[in-house]
């Protein structure tokens, strides 16, 4: 909640909105709520991110040159998307393991 | 000035002070011969009727007056139609209910312990209280439909790029569209066919013309998208239901096949919804700074930063939450998070609407998961009142028309409205079958009696 007030606080002074002790006290409250209702949309974000990284590794990788990286991706690139393919098994793979398996 | 005008107008003298669906009244309307000249027509206070003060509900515009007119309202005084007044909304259309008026609170004409839906609430109210024929309100995630719902009027929002937004104050640019309520879908077709079609000074605007057609029920395919209806269920939800499949199975009598259908991603699309809009509404309402638009807060003296800071002040909580909220998901570190992610959420649900029209010419579900309810119950929850939106904001993600249309009562005595969704540009499906619904039934016709005794 500490970190809801200073976010409003944060906000409020950006969008040039001056708020009272009681207001800043109500709007984080109600800020968190929303926010936390906002997250049910990344449920999209994981899914098509992982047919995003499915796409572009398919397209761009033959799994003989999968060691050596797809040309025109960077490391961060791949690190950022959700979810990666093993293209050898075929199996999704976290990014996590990705950084283990593969050395760019 | 026809007699009809000086007849409502006599009629608001006396009755809205119990509903106050108005701001603003005019005496002397411009009259020109057309297709409407014997129409008397609203405009929500977010429309701008020249050298008339505009407030879009809110303190900030208090002073503004309109330099000009929103093609809307050329294009009604054009064909004639009467301009009786603009009527209350929720500050810049920032709400479900009409209490989120800096300047007065609606009440809903059936029982005036209830809201009249928002934000054009003022509009469905002036509606069903007969005030006048027919009312321009504007719809970004229902606030047409789900006040027409809960004022038991017909309410169109039309297909986005339908109808010109030069002379609408924005909330969110992508999903505002500007449409008409009135008593029947006649009315409505009439005013829509008169405001629809291309506008230079918007280039959102396309190129349409609203043709009349008529559609057989026999080869209508009916959808009922079940994210829609499978809702949890409460009794309110329940009772609504059972009148809005009342409405299906009109259809279903005069030879229509109904079928269930499935758009997955439409339970995302109040939250997506609710990162959108405020992000667009924080960047539309940052040009109320105090030096563009006349404000109350301006003093000589004033540095700039005082002069926008004082302006800002007269914002109301609504207003001021959705800024914060559209500042926080455009910040750097959560754009992509929430913002971009929720664009992602539109162009699925999108591809969902597309292949779903594949297989059926409309959609029908109810408007709105709860009747009207009692003034001030749900203020100080603000997530709770954006729950009231869940039915109708796919709509305005996908850019469809949506309509909807009186269906019942329920036991407590509330209008209830059926809302039909057709493919883009498909006004005519859904004003046609409108039209016949109600050359059957009469639930468009009732009076509410607290108005009228």
């Amino acid at each position: 909640m500490t970190q809801w007030k200073d976010e409003t606080a944060r906000l409020a002074n950006l969008s040039r909105i001056q708020i009272s002790a009681d207001e800043a006290e109500r709007l984080s409250r109600q800020l968190s709520e929303i926010v936390s209702f906002f997250e049910q949309i990344k449920k999209v974000s994981s899914v098509s991110r992982s047919i995003s990284a499915r796409a572009i590794t398919q397209k761009n990788l033959r799994p003989d040159k999968a060691k050596s990286g797809p040309p025109g991706l960077s490391r961060a690139m791949l690190r950022n998307l959700a979810l990666s393919y093993d293209l050898k098994t075929n199996q999704v793979i976290t990014p996590a393991v990705f950084e283990e398996n593969n050395e760019l | 000035m026809s007699s009809r005008f000086l007849a409502f107008r006599e009629k608001i003298d006396k009755q809205d002070r119990s509903i106050q669906a108005f701001l603003l009244l005019i005496d002397k309307p411009e009259t020109k011969k057309g297709l409407l000249c014997d129409l008397t027509i609203a405009l929500k206070d977010n429309i701008l009727l020249q050298g008339e003060k505009t407030t879009a509900g809110s303190r900030v515009l208090a002073e503004h007056i309109a330099a000009y007119d929103a093609t809307v309202t050329t294009r009604l005084k054009v064909a004639g139609g009467q301009i009786i007044g603009k009527t209350n909304l929720d500050e810049f259309a920032m709400g479900s209910s009409t209490e989120n008026s800096a300047f007065q609170v609606t009440k809903n004409p059936w029982n005036t312990k209830k809201v009249p839906g928002g934000s054009s609430g003022g509009s469905a109210a002036a509606v069903a209280a007969g005030f006048c024929d027919a009312a321009l309100g504007s719809d970004t995630g229902g606030s047409i439909r789900q006040p027409a719902s809960f004022c038991g009027v017909t309410g169109l929002k039309p297909t986005y790029g339908a109808v010109s937004r030069y002379g609408l104050i924005a909330l969110a640019s992508s999903l505002d569209q500007i449409g008409p309520l009135a008593k029947d879908a006649a009315t409505l077709e009439k005013v829509f066919s008169v405001i629809s079609g291309q506008d230079p000074y918007d280039q959102t605007s396309v190129e349409y013309h609203y043709q009349s057609q008529t559609v057989s029920p026999n080869n209508l395919r009916i959808g009922l998208p079940k994210e829609l209806w499978d809702l949890p269920e409460d009794k309110e939800f329940k009772e609504i239901k059972t009148l809005v499949y009342e409405f299906v199975a009109f259809w279903q009598r005069k030879g229509a096949t109904v079928k269930k259908v499935s758009l997955p991603s439409l339970p995302l699309a109040l939250p997506a919804y609710y990162v959108i809009m405020p992000a667009e509404a924080s960047a539309n309402l940052a040009r109320y700074d105090g030096i563009r638009y006349r404000s109350a807060a301006v003093r000589e003296g004033q540095t700039l930063l005082e002069r926008y800071l004082e302006t800002r002040a007269l914002l109301g909580p609504e207003p001021k939450r959705r800024i914060l909220l559209g500042t926080f998901v455009l910040s750097v570190g959560h754009f992509d998070e929430y913002y971009q992610t929720a664009r992602r959420v539109v162009t699925l649900i999108r591809k969902e609407y597309e292949k779903v029209f594949k297989e059926v010419d409309v959609l029908i579900d109810p408007t709105s998961p709860v009747l009207p309810f009692d003034l001030g119950s749900r203020t100080s929850d603000p997530l709770k009142m954006y729950q009231a939106d869940l039915l109708t904001v796919g709509v305005n993600l996908a850019g469809l028309p949506g309509m909807v249309v009186p269906c019942g009562f329920s036991l407590s005595g509330l209008p209830i409205g059926a809302q039909m969704v057709a493919p883009w540009f498909r006004e005519d499906v859904l004003i046609d079958l409108a039209k016949q619904y109600q050359a059957e039934t009469n639930y468009h016709q009732r009076i509410p009696e607290e108005v009228n005794g």
